[in-house]
């Protein structure tokens, strides 16, 4: 099963800051390591994760270097920013506020 | 579809053509990586490709996303500044006016308008439209201002010219050269030409 393109707009900023996070990445490897860690329930057109890196780096939250990667291929990597951490941390929060919000809502409490 | 004609129609969506070059080689370097990937698979290098532009997604969408962030900005700090010198320039000219009545207050109003009009319909205008009419336009100062055009009315026609240039053409400079010297010089000759016959003395 898939998770709808709706729920998952909400939640790319979080995603995509979280892998920053741990290691600095280029665009297909981001793609490759939310295929990898989220069991491909994520599926959605690669294309669009672009736009998303450069409106983050617009508002400072990763910044972007070239570098060669382990091939000869030039690859675009991003790094998080001490503002994106902060973001980061306010977005974690929110989104643990609204799953147990949406938990109580539908019934299905952990606690 | 291939990787060119992808990345060509991302590209067409984005109006500041500044990012263009950066893009392509983000998006190109991706679906190359996607496309390797596939073909470990098991997949032919076509079959990869084109299962790698498919994930991609519409190259339009792509593109709109990237237009959405990268407008071109306007410059509102030097938008300011003119309206101001253009104000304080019709102030001035009222100014003169209060104490010594020659008119020039409306006049000066007058022609600061046309001006900005002038900047507004530029501002707006896409002129990225006549670059289709490179050669009509390099052509027509010639026919109207015969025999002696001024040089800069070529302008228009000379950007319009250059921005579809082929700068990878062996002689592309030599030809650039060309059509940028020859009507200046033709100017030239014209003119001294015809001052030379008005001033020559005639007994």
């Amino acid at each position: 099963m898939n998770v709808s393109k709706e729920l998952l707009k909400g939640s790319t900023v979080i995603l995509i800051l979280s892998l920053l996070d741990r290691q600095e990445m280029y665009g297909y490897q981001m793609i490759a390591e939310i295929e990898r860690t989220s069991g491909g329930v994520f599926s959605f057109k690669e294309g669009t994760l672009y736009p998303i890196l450069h409106a983050l780096e617009s508002e400072g939250y990763v910044e972007s270097y070239w570098a060669d990667g382990d091939g000869a291929r030039k690859r675009k990597y991003y790094r998080i920013t001490g503002g994106g951490r902060g973001e980061l941390k306010a977005r974690r929060s929110e989104w643990s506020l609204f799953r147990t919000a949406v938990d109580r809502v539908i019934g299905e409490t952990h606690a | 579809m291939t990787i060119h004609q992808y990345l060509d129609a991302v590209c067409a969506q984005i109006k500041c053509r500044e990012v263009h070059e950066a893009v392509r080689a983000e998006l190109e370097s991706h679906i190359r990586d996607r496309s390797e990937a596939l073909q470990s698979q098991g997949l032919s290098a076509e079959q990869a490709l084109a299962a790698a532009l498919k994930q991609m997604g519409d190259p339009a969408d792509v593109g709109a996303g990237f237009h959405r962030i990268h407008r071109p900005r306007t410059d509102w700090a030097l938008m300011g500044a003119t309206v101001a010198l253009v104000a304080a320039g019709i102030g001035a000219m009222y100014a003169i006016d209060a104490s010594q009545q020659i008119g020039y207050g409306p006049k000066q109003a007058i022609y600061a308008l046309v001006g900005l009009v002038a900047c507004a319909w530029f501002f707006w205008f896409d002129y990225g439209l006549i670059r289709t009419w490179g050669w009509p336009l390099w052509l027509l100062p010639g026919f109207f201002g015969w025999p002696t055009p001024p040089p800069l009315i070529y302008l228009p026609g000379l950007a319009a010219l250059f921005a579809r240039w082929r700068w990878d053409d062996r002689w592309a400079s030599g030809k650039a050269v060309a059509v940028g010297v020859v009507p200046v010089a033709a100017y030239i000759l014209f003119k001294q030409a015809s001052d030379a016959m008005s001033t020559s003395p005639s007994f």
